[in-house]
Order: structure tokens, then sequence, then C-alpha cells
């Protein structure tokens, strides 16, 4: 049906310059090695990848163009084709009618034009052709190629050939744009102009044909980590509609309470706070980040609607930003907050931030600006184990791990407080603001009677020249926040991501766009849908190998890339039976074995019950999962995006199964039970029919920080994509298992 | 376009084989590019700053003749010329300036066996003395500007003078300067009254009343013509230039040919230019400049220039002839190339010289490094001729031109467009350039007209010279540059660690559950202006990123939408093209530090990022002095004189240190009154811009 045309004998024409152009981009590019490595080997014909695939009906196009009366040629042979296309093609290269700066030399990887954004380059780079036509006789250079490097068997429909030239690219032109992933601005093209992104890739092919619903041939070979996951939601539905505008009031109103709670204390607060010249805490973190950079921000619901008191954040920011180019924990008390003070839900949050650095390997940055802790409840953060105490006990572990922990005391920092800096490995203090003690100036007063104002007790000043307690003297935020980056970037530990460089991919979005998400899930928990809908809406090409995929069929299991870092996906398809459970015990082995983080999407109504599935074993082969969830030591993510009851919530890793981190979706639940499931129960026991509602957790969850965060479906892929990068801080652990009833 | 042909003439002829050229930048790299189209080797000096400049990298070999300072390498005789006999060179080409018309060096070339590629020593020693140079002239009829320079200030005598010249003229003081003591008189009824009060103004300013009389033009028009005689008396001339547009009575656009010459005055002048040059007994290349009386068309011998000009460049491109091509041929022995019927010329060309300097600070010459430099591109019609390469330095100690844009095409105005446009594409940022100023220059509807005289920027600076505040969606603009930049800067850093697509480092503006807003200070430039910008970025990555883009200036507030991608395929040269509220913008991009520079159709707009916090600010803050006391260096410059001692008691406006850049001499003075604290550099020091030079304790 089709030949291939040899490219890779032109590399005998490559400059040297050309080919260290090659050289420079492949260092940086494993696919743009290997099109080197083919280069080399001076013979595409034979290499699997070279993808050069010429259409039968392209040479009768040419013909057409070739004999301008209208007269059309006979057939020629294949092999005349292929010298009269490598002809023309280099004839038009060399007459330079691509761009006005350097010619392109197709065997190199092209730079894009000015008008393709930088990271459609980054996705296809390593496909053999970016090209930028402007305008003229390029048309037919653009057509050529595209025949050339075998697009042409995707777009040429029927009649092509009568068609003009120019129709015939703006149709290519138009199927281009349909590849809506690709996320090319089509307004971003100057009038008159035209870009072609050369679709000379497996993954773009694939998605390509899926998207004009063509089957993908064969001669597109490539190496695959799995299938393109085919999508069966109909977006005219009503059941679609109906579920995108009940996900969107939901999301609406997720946004609106985080778009309180992030704004922080009252203006009243905010005034005193800056009108002493310190920064309000969210500016103190942008300014820590690097310019620009991402922030996962942790648990911003924690302590909405929780106390009398209206606690927003809890007081305290927390989350994984880059500083200095390194992945960091930042706990920032927010003084606009009840002064700084922590409230019950402050220290969880504190302690769950020191978690997750601990488990990840992450650095800490505390910037103290804190009043200490809310005595009126002083029961519940002060005596227990998971208490105020237990953040300088973190402290010391972490540091004594090599986790380095860095205070900027930015504000008071009084009594116990004292013992964040006191016992960080670096602290810095500003000056006026930053104060450092045990006992305020009246608790002295009263217990001494001396008199001493609060800069001379415990100031900038008296820490960093006399007491030492301090390392660094800042004049003010911005200097202190200076400092930390520059000790950030120096602390020499560049080394914590070794092991995962050669099993990254270059990230590539997913096929399908992330908004239809919301129609898809919905708010109606008792409607199921598959789950392969979720995975092809996070990850990479919405690639997917799947696992054992007639087995246990409940259990959704398999193997794929989300921003490049490989994962293994265990997803509900509905309730759990005893082969689920079997599947998806193999299934967290073969990670534990091979070392691939687990994502978790709970969408579980539980264990299967009733008599046949006890007599199955259910509850052992159950705690079995339960017992490979527990003892994976891979790093688990979880997201609830749906229900999470009962048992499930064990064996699709719940938070008492220690994920690394644990999101949820507005619509979710967790409960030990269904709502209406326990209403029944409840009355049956207490023939009380007042309890209808039952007991369900979301908001709740969040507010009580039992989870890291409630997020919008639509950032899930991006939200994992960070955790992934800051789990792959830590070193990898070997899995020991406990023993499986069989 | 060139004429390359070798003619074998009659006569003795040697043949250069290797030619040193004793100078540097765009000058030498010019003349070894025709070198080299010759056949011949070209030998190039250097000093001590210059041992990576683009002349000597450019040339075959070349040869170390001392230090910066030009008085201990580039102007030594015996150094360049021992040069040439260590290299073998046969001749020596002087380029402009330096030893060009030097007449003890071209004699030390003659006893030294080496060809001087100029005019004989005499004819440069006659044209040298203004005084002898107008005598010639005058005997030979070439006419001189008319005037009294003797010694009888008698009233009567003086006004028969004025008279015999013809009015309007101008009594100037013979010691007078900065137009003290200087009067022009329109009618002879005035002329007595004028004479007195210039006397007594020049008596009281100088102690001397004596005073000359010079005919007046009133806008006068600085026109040369380029002429060229060989060893066999033959004499020919290339047409005239105008270079009227100066700015420190220093050329800055040069037009050939001179707009509104009749062709009769055309070859009128041009014979005159051949009979001045005759009369010198004139070889190779030289220039005759007059002053041209717009109102009158009557033109006045000024002097000749012994040498090839800077300005050479637009004669070649109307004349299709290679200057330096003839200046070797005649230096051969062979004859002209063309007789002078043979010689035509075609369209109109222009030049304009792009010098470091800021043109807002009465043109003050600048020094620096050239961090990036981008070009027009090259074809017939446009020639660049630079010594400089992007990374090089503009040296204190040298002309700080960093380069000549030549235009050439079949109309004046159309070649004044060509000009604009391909200024527009002269893109420097490291440095304060004129290329703005240029610009603006040439696209003066009084230029276009062809009104140019030598005060014209003077007469119009105030066009020339507005500070005019950046158009609104240019801040936008070089926000999203700024984050395009800054995004891909990230990215291709990140790509070499061990996680190398980091979502850290691609996820630009990542926040969970609501958008980032980033607020920037921005500052323009050129008009000080700032700008509060608050970026909303909607969409995370910069390949779906939307920014709600509001500045905030004074009361005025403005919000787009803003997306747009920035090509980075060349390492340091950016191409941006972004919409702004759906209207399509496309430049070029510097970054320098915290600056960007937008380059577009309407020239360059510099806007640095005001960061919250600055090291240096945190160093500074340490000798927190009144600005008064400290004197700071206002440019990078050699001190040539330190006028006080430490202890001094000094005055408000009292010369303290005196500067030399760039050939210019700058005062130091003092601002305050005080007793001299702290002496920091001595004569001979190199100081950069901003340094301390001088502290002085207030008096109380």
């Amino acid at each position: 049906m089709s030949s291939k045309v040899g490219m890779g004998r032109e590399s005998g024409r490559l400059k040297d310059a050309d080919k260290k152009k090659v050289l420079d981009t492949a260092t940086r590019n494993r696919r743009a090695r290997r099109a080197l490595e083919s280069l080399e080997m001076d013979n595409y014909q034979q290499d699997p990848h070279a993808d050069i695939v010429l259409n039968k009906k392209a040479p009768k196009f040419l013909d057409t163009i070739e004999a301008k009366g209208g007269r059309r040629k006979k057939e020629k042979s294949a092999e005349y084709y292929k010298q009269k296309f490598r002809r023309t093609f280099e004839q038009l290269i060399e007459a330079d009618q691509f761009n006005n700066r350097d010619p392109p030399n197709y065997n190199t990887i092209e730079a894009p034009s000015s008008n393709l954004p930088r990271r459609i380059f980054c996705a296809v780079c390593g496909f053999r052709k970016i090209c930028f036509f402007s305008s003229g006789s390029c048309r037919l250079v653009s057509t050529l190629l595209l025949l050339l490097f075998g697009v042409s068997e995707v777009i040429s429909g029927p009649g092509y050939t009568h068609l003009s030239t120019w129709s015939l690219f703006v149709n290519a032109y138009h199927y281009f744009l349909l590849i809506k992933n690709m996320r090319l601005d089509e307004n971003i093209l100057p009038l008159g102009s035209i870009s072609i992104i050369m679709l000379n890739s497996t993954k773009l092919l694939r998605r390509y044909v899926i998207l004009r619903g063509c089957q993908c041939t064969s001669h597109f070979s490539d190496v695959s980590n799995g299938s393109v996951l085919e999508t069966n939601i109909d977006v005219n539905s009503k059941e679609y509609q109906e579920n995108r505008t009940a996900m969107e009031i939901l999301v609406h109103n997720l946004k609106k309470a985080v778009t309180n709670s992030i704004s922080g204390g009252d203006s009243k607060d905010k005034l005193r706070h800056t009108s002493k010249g310190k920064l309000l805490v969210r500016d103190r973190i942008d300014y820590l980040l690097d310019s620009g950079s991402p922030f996962l921000e942790l648990s911003q619901l924690a302590g909405h609607d929780l106390y009398k008191e209206t606690v927003p954040c809890g007081g305290i920011i927390t989350g994984i930003g880059r500083i200095s180019r390194k992945e960091c924990m930042i706990i920032a008390n927010d003084a606009t907050v009840k002064g700084g003070s922590y409230f019950p839900i402050t220290v969880k949050k504190h302690l769950r931030a020191q978690e997750i650095a601990s488990e990840n390997n992450l650095p800490c940055i505390y910037l103290v600006d804190s009043g200490g802790g809310y005595l009126k409840k002083q029961a519940e953060i002060f005596p227990d184990k998971e208490h105020f105490g237990r953040i300088f006990f973190n402290e010391a572990v972490m540091s004594s791990k090599n986790i380095t922990q860095i205070a900027v005391v930015m504000g008071s920092c009084t009594a116990g407080a004292a013992y964040l800096p006191a016992m960080a490995d670096e602290s810095i203090i500003v000056k006026k603001t930053g104060t450092i003690f045990l006992a305020g100036p009246p608790l002295v007063k009263a217990a001494t009677g001396e008199i001493v104002s609060s800069e001379d007790l415990g100031g900038a000043k008296l820490h960093c020249s006399v007491s030492g307690v301090s390392d660094h003297y800042a004049n003010d935020d911005y200097h202190a926040l200076h400092i930390t980056k520059t000790i950030i970037a120096n602390l020499n530990n560049n080394n914590n991501k070794q092991n995962i460089k050669n099993n990254i991919e270059i990230p590539e979005p997913p096929l399908y766009p992330d908004e239809e998400l919301y129609g898809i899930v919905g708010d109606n928990l008792k409607k199921n849908y598959d789950v392969r809908e979720v995975i092809s809406r996070i990850v990479d090409g919405s690639v997917f190998s799947e696992f054992k995929k007639n087995y246990g069929e409940t259990l959704v299991t398999g193997f794929a890339k989300l921003c490049g870092y490989p994962i293994g996906i265990i997803g509900n398809n509905g309730v759990l039976f005893s082969e689920s459970a079997l599947k998806g015990t193999h299934f967290i082995e073969l990670c534990c074995q091979r070392n691939i983080p687990l994502l978790f999407l709970q969408n579980i109504t539980g264990f299967m019950v009733g008599k046949d599935a006890e007599a199955g074993g259910i509850a052992k082969n159950g705690a079995k999962m339960v017992t490979a969830v527990s003892c994976a030591s891979v790093p688990k993510i979880t997201v609830v995006i749906g229900g999470s009851y009962g048992a499930g919530n064990y064996g699709m890793c719940g938070r008492a199964y220690g994920p690394r981190f644990m999101y949820m979706w507005p619509n979710s639940r967790i409960s030990i039970m269904g709502g209406e499931q326990a209403a029944g129960v409840l009355a049956q026991i207490q023939n009380d029919k007042k309890i209808r509602e039952g007991k369900q957790l979301t908001k709740e969850e969040e507010k009580i920080c039992w989870d890291d965060g409630i997020i919008d479906p639509v950032q899930t892929r991006q939200v994992l994509a960070l955790s992934l990068s800051a789990i792959h801080n830590s070193p990898v652990q070997q899995t020991k298992y406990g023993i499986f009833r069989m | 376009m060139h004429l390359s042909v070798r003619n074998i003439h009659n006569g003795p002829t040697k043949r250069i084989t290797k030619l040193l050229i004793a100078n540097r930048g765009e000058i030498a790299c010019r003349i070894i590019r025709t070198a080299r189209r010759l056949q011949i080797e070209t030998v190039a000096v250097y000093s001590d700053v210059d041992k990576d400049s683009m002349h000597v990298a450019m040339a075959d070999q070349a040869v170390h003749v001392g230090p910066a300072q030009s008085a201990h390498s580039y102007l030594l005789k015996d150094r360049i010329v021992n040069a040439a006999i260590k290299t073998n060179s046969q001749a020596i080409h002087p380029g402009y300036g330096f030893l060009s018309e030097n007449t003890s060096f071209a004699q030390y070339c003659q006893t030294n066996n080496i060809i001087f590629i100029g005019p004989p020593p005499n004819a440069i020693e006659s044209m040298g003395i203004k005084s002898k140079s107008k005598e010639i002239m005058s005997e030979a009829g070439v006419p001189v500007v008319e005037g009294y320079h003797g010694k009888d200030q008698n009233s009567d005598f003086l006004q028969h003078q004025a008279n015999k010249i013809g009015y309007p003229v101008m009594i100037k003081a013979i010691k007078g300067g900065g137009g003290k003591g200087m009067k022009i008189v329109s009618k002879e009824s005035e002329f007595f009254e004028n004479l007195m009060s210039a006397k007594r103004e020049s008596l009281s300013s100088f102690g001397d009343d004596s005073v000359l009389i010079e005919k007046y033009i009133q806008q006068p028009r600085h026109v040369e013509v380029q002429v060229f005689a060989d060893q066999h008396k033959n004499c020919v001339y290339l047409f005239e230039r105008d270079c009227s547009v100066q700015r420190r009575h220093q050329k800055v656009m040069e037009e050939a040919p001179a707009p509104g010459l009749s062709e009769s005055l055309r070859q009128h002048l041009g014979e005159t230019a051949v009979r001045a040059a005759k009369a010198v007994g004139y070889e190779g290349a030289g220039t005759v400049e007059f002053i041209f009386d717009n109102a009158t068309n009557k033109f006045y011998f000024m002097e000749m220039n012994t040498r090839l000009q800077v300005e050479h460049p637009i004669t070649e491109m109307i004349t299709g002839v290679d200057l330096v091509e003839w200046q070797i041929k005649v230096a051969e022995g062979e004859q002209l190339p063309l007789k002078q019927n043979e010689i035509k010329f075609r369209g109109h060309s222009v030049q304009a010289r792009i010098y470091a300097e800021d043109p807002y600070n009465n043109f003050l010459p600048a020094a620096g490094n050239l961090q990036y430099l981008d070009y027009p591109t090259v074809s017939d019609d446009v020639r660049v001729e630079t010594g400089v390469r992007q990374g090089d330095d503009v040296s204190v100690h040298y002309d700080p031109m960093i380069a000549k844009l030549v235009v050439w095409s079949e109309t004046r105005s159309d070649a004044f467009a060509k000009l604009k446009n391909n200024l527009s594409a002269f893109n420097i940022a490291g440095l304060s350039t004129n290329v703005q100023f240029l610009m603006s220059l040439c696209a003066h509807h009084e230029l276009l007209k062809g009104n140019v005289h030598t005060g014209f920027i003077e007469q119009h600076k105030n066009v020339l010279l507005s500070k005019n505040l950046p158009n609104p969606e240019l801040i936008p603009q070089a926000v999203i540059a700024l984050i395009l930049y800054n995004e891909n800067k990230t990215i291709s850093t990140n790509i070499n660690t061990n996680d190398p697509y980091s979502p850290f480092a691609t996820q630009t503006g990542f926040r969970v559950n609501h958008n980032y807003v980033q607020k920037i200070k921005l500052k323009h430039n050129l008009c000080g202006e700032l700008y509060d910008v608050r970026i909303e970025y909607c969409g995370v990555g910069s390949s779906d990123s939307r920014f709600n883009i509001c500045f905030k200036n004074k009361d005025t507030e403005i919000e787009s939408n803003v997306r747009g991608s920035l090509d980075t395929s060349s390492s340091n040269k950016f191409h941006l093209t972004c919409i702004v509220d759906g209207t399509l913008y496309k430049s070029n991009i510097a970054f320098i530090e915290n600056s960007v520079h937008l380059f577009n159709k309407d020239g360059e707009n510099e806007f640095t990022v005001i960061l919250p916090f600055d090291e240096k600010t945190i160093d500074s803050n340490e000798h927190d002095t009144e600005s008064n006391e400290i004197i700071l260096a206002p440019t990078q410059a050699t001190v040539e004189r330190v006028n006080v001692n430490l202890g001094d008691n000094v005055c408000i406006g009292d010369p303290i240190v005196v500067l030399t850049a760039m050939k210019m001499e700058y005062v130091v003075k003092a601002q305050i009154e005080g007793k001299i604290e702290k002496i920091l550099h001595k004569e001979g020091d190199s100081v950069r811009k901003g340094e301390l030079l001088v502290k002085i304790t207030p008096k109380n």
C-alpha cells in the first residue's frame, strides 16, 4: 500500500555545524538522540522510527501540479516518486522559501517559528519537522511536506487530488486545528500565514487518527507504552449536560470558599500588619518562590466554618513550591488571622505539612509570625502526642535525617514557638518586627520586675550579635526571604531525584479536554461512570496500558505516564469482588517490585456483601488487598473522585493507609457506609426516622484536615504532576509484606 | 557594483601584496574586506584592549602596538612602521583619524620605503594649515569665505571691509568664543553700532577689543566633494555629499548627492574641487569641504581632508566605485580606472552613524558592553559597516561609533524611508545609543524636504529629542515578554537536571483552585515613568496561557487580555508575537539583567523591573551619604587632572576633576561648599560610570 522513503541518506550532506546542532538538542532529548542515531546509521529504510510514509495518492497529486495543462501523467514506479519528491523538496529548500532566516534542514530539528508556542516545540521535538511558511510558493512546499511526511494518509480525503494546492493546504490546516490538545492558538497566527506541524510522530498521529475517527494503520510504528483510551461520552446528551451543570456548581462553590479563605484576615488586621512594614503572608510566599513558579498549596479550606471564630486557611499556609530550583515545604503563619495563633486545626495542618516534608524529603521553610498557642483551646493543642510539642519533635527528627529546617522570624515568636527558630538548622530574623523570647516583656516584668523593651529582650540585633539564637540579620521581609533563597541555593543536595532520570518520558497532554470531567462525573454518587474516562483525561497522551483487563472488571488497573512520570493506576468501576481484590493485590505487588508510584482513584461503595461473597472469602481477599496497600512502600497518592465507603476506603488507600498525598473532588463523600444505607441501618436499630440524612463528609473532611485539599477536577492532572514531582525527592524504599491469608 | 579590474597601465607600478592597516574598528574591517577581494594579505595592529576585536579577527596577521591609549599605540609612528617592516607589508593604509593626516608619518613611511596610502606629505601639510590652505585656494581661484582678519581696527576701515565682503557679516572677537563678542550685521547702517557693542563685550570678556569680520551665512550647509587623483596628474570628482546634519559639530547623517543642487552647480562644485586638489598636487582620495549658502547657492572652500572619509560609502553607493580599491591602485602607481566622463551617479544614498551616546544628555558618549547587537539584513542596497560584534566592548579610549548604516534607493525619499526601516532593525542593548534619535531624525519632515543646514538638530531638538511616554500597549508586551522569557529560562535550565520535565518548572503560575496574581513594578527607562503591574495567570504554562495584565500609572489604569509566544530559536535573539486585546504585535526582544528591550518598527523601548529587593542597595546602605557630598563619575572615563588636594576648601562650581572620555573633556564641579575629604583617583586612572571620585565634607 505504501512505501518508505529513505530520508536518512541525506545525512551525507549534513554539515558539521548541523550535526552539532542536532547533537546539542539530542543531549536534551532522548527522542532526538534516537533520531540522530538513525541518522548516523545512514539508513532510514531499516529504521522503524523513521515514519516516513508515502501515500499512494500523493504522487498523483504531484503529477497534477506538474502537468499544468491538466494532462495527467501515467502512474510511475514508487522509486520514481521517491526521487522526484526528494528533488523537488531539495530545490525548494535550497531556494530558501521557508523562512527569511536559516533555511531548514529537514534532518535537524527546527526551532519553532515565532508564532508557535514553545511548549508545542517541547511536545513535538524529536519529530522531524516543524516549519513555518508565510506565503506564496511555500504553500506548495508545505503541501509537499505534508505528503512527504506521511501525513497525507490522514489528511487526504476523497477528491483532494482534484483540488487546488491552496485548498488542499487550507484543509490540512483546518484538520490540524482539530487537534485541540495541541493547544495551538489559532488566533496567534497572523492573517495570511499558516503554521503546520508535521505529524511525524506515532503518538500525534494516533491522536489525530482517533480524532478523525479513522483507524491507525500499521505502518506508524514506534515504541509504545500502551494504547490510547477511547472515549464513549456524548457531550450532547442530557445526562452529560446535567452532570456538567451540577459539577460546575460544586466547583463554583469550592472556588468561592477558597477565594474567601485565601484572602486571610479582615482588612483592618491586614492594614495593621502592613503598617508595621511587614508583607502579607501570601506576598511573602510569592517572593520566596522562584518567580512565576507553581505553588502546590495544601488544605486551603482547613478551619472553614469549624470554630465560632473564623480561621481562614486554619491561620497557616502550607504548600510545596520551588525555591532556588529546589522543591521545598513552606509553612507560613498568617498573622492577620488571630495574630497567627495556633488553633487545634493550625497544629494539625502544621504537623501534616511536616509529615509530607518528612516523607518526601523536602526542606522545610518556616515563615514564623505567630503569637503562639490559642490559649482558650490549650487542652486541644498542648498535651497530646499529635499536638504543639510534636512540631519541635519533627523539626529535630527531620534535621537528623538531613531534611533542612530553616526558620525565618518575621514577627513574634514567643514561648514554645521560640523553639521553632532555635531548633532550625539556620534561622533568619527581621530587624524591628522579628522577636524571639521564651517570655515577653509583660511576663518578665511580672516574674522578675525587670522592665525591658521587646526589641532589647529578643530582637534581631540581640539574637544575631549577642545570643546567637539567630544566624542572619535582615533589614526587612524581602531581605530575609532573599537570604532564605541563598541558603537553599547552597544546600548541596541536588541529587535527590537521581534515581528517576532515566524513567521519565517527555510529557504529553491528554488527548481529551479535561473540562469534560465535569460532564462525566456530575454530583450523583449513585450513578456509576467508567473510571477510564477519568484516566484518559489525566494521563499523558491518554495512553493506558491496562493490566488484567478482563479479570475482576470492577477494579481497573494499569500503567501510564503522568507528566512523564511512570505511574500505576488503580481505579474503581463498581463494588469490589474477590477477583477485583486479588487483581488489585497483584497489581500493587507489581508496582512495588518495579518501584512505580501508585495512584488510587477512589470511587468505591465497598466490598461486596452477601452470602455468596462471604462464602467466596471476600473478607480474606479484601484483607489481602488491604495488606498489600498497607505494606506497599512505593509512594501512594489517593484521589477521591466519588464515594469512599467502608472497607473500600481501606483497600483504596484511605487516609489511614498513609498516602503521600490525598485529594478529593468536590462531589466526593467519605463515610463508613453510604448515607442512605446508614440511614436505613440506623432506622432499623433506633427506629428513628429523623436521622434520614446520614453523615457525609467532604467539606467536613477538608475543614478538619483529613485530606490535603479539595481540588477542581480540571486541575487534577496538574496537582498530581506536582505531587509526583515532590514524591520523587524521597529515596526508593523496599517493600516487605505481612502475611497474606491464603 | 564594484569595478575590480586590475588594469595594467603604462608606467611603473609596484604591486601591493601585503597591506598593513594602521587603524581599528569599522574602517579597518572595511579596508580588509576590499584588500581580501583584491587578493592582498592584510595585517592589523592592535592595542591591549583590542586584542579580541573584530578587525584583528578578520586580518590575516596582527601586530600588537601598545596599551589602550591611542597616543601610546595607534599613534606611534615608529611602532606602526616597524610592524609593517616586520610583517613585510609593502604599504600602510591609515584609514581615517589616527595617523591618516599626519605629515611626518607619511614622510616616515617614505623614508622606510613603505607606501603610504594617501597623498604626498607636502599635500597633507599644505592642507593641514588652515590659513595656508585658504591662501593656496584663493590663488587657484577657489572661492573662500571672505573676511578681514587683519590688525587694522579702525572703525571706518572695518566698515569699508564689511561693505567689500557684503552683508550680512559677522563681527567676532579675535579672542572670542561661546558667542561672546559676536554680532551679526545685516545692513550697512547697523554696522557701526554693532561694532562698538562687540568691542565692548570683547574687552570686558577677554581684555582685548580686536575683532575680525567674516561673511555671515545664515543657514550654512556642509557640502563636500569626493575627489580622486593619481600619480599621472589625472584628477576626477565623484560628486558631492551633504553632511549638514550635525550634532556637537560632528556629522551624524550624510547623504549623496546633496539635495537641491542643479546639474550645473553640481558640475561647478566638482570642477572647483578638482582645481583645489590639483593646486596642491594631490594624489589619492581626498575630500574638499565647502560651506554652502542655501540662500545664495554660493559655496566657499572650508578645508580639504586628505584621507578617506567616514561617509565615503554613500559615494560608493551612488557611483558603484570601491574607493579603497582605487586608493590601493593609485598607491600602486596605476592610473585612475575611470575618466571624469565615465563617472556617473545613480539614485540616492544615506548614511547614519550609530554611536554609543546619550542623545538625551547632550549626546554624551557612552561606553560599555554591547550585550545585544542585531543588525538589519545586508543586501546590495543596505550596507552595515561595523567593527564590533555582540559581546564586544565599546571602549572609552576610542571613537564611540558602533556602526554605519548605509542605504541606497532610486529616490531621496525612498532612501530615507529605507534608512528608517533598517534602523528599526538595528537593535542594540547594553549601552545607550542614538538609534532612536536617528529614527526620528530621518523621519523629520523638514529633513525630508531637503531643508538641511548645520544647525538642523539644534533647531529641531525639541521634536527630535522629546521623551514621550511609551504607547500603553507596549507595557503588556513587555510584561508578557518577561514572563515568557522567565519561563523559557526555567524550562531550559531544568531540562539538564535529574527531573528534566518537572511540572514545577513548566506549570508556570499554577495555584490550587485560584488564579495566581503577580505584582511587579516596571519602569520605562527613557522617561522614567513607573507602572504598577498586576498580572493574573489564567491557565497554566505558556502554551495555553492567557494573562490579564493590568497596569496603573498615576491615575490611569488599563487592563488588557494578553497572550503570546516567544521564539527562542536563536540563543539570545528573541521574537515576540503577542495578542493584546485581539491585536497582534510583533517585536524583537533583548533581555539584559532585569531589563527588557522591545524593538519594533517604531524603535526601541526599554523597561526595567524594579525588584523589591536588590542586593546592591543593601551594601550601599552602609555609606549612606548626602548625594552632594560625593562626586561620582558621570561617565566611564579616564582621569585627566585632579584640580584639588586633600583638605582644600572648595566652593560651588569649582572644578574638581577633569575627565576625558571619547576624546571629550568633562569637568566635574563641586555642588556644595566644603572641604575635600577624600580623593579616590589620581591622574590616568580609568573610572567606571557612577564611581566615587571625591568626597567633600560640607561647610556648616
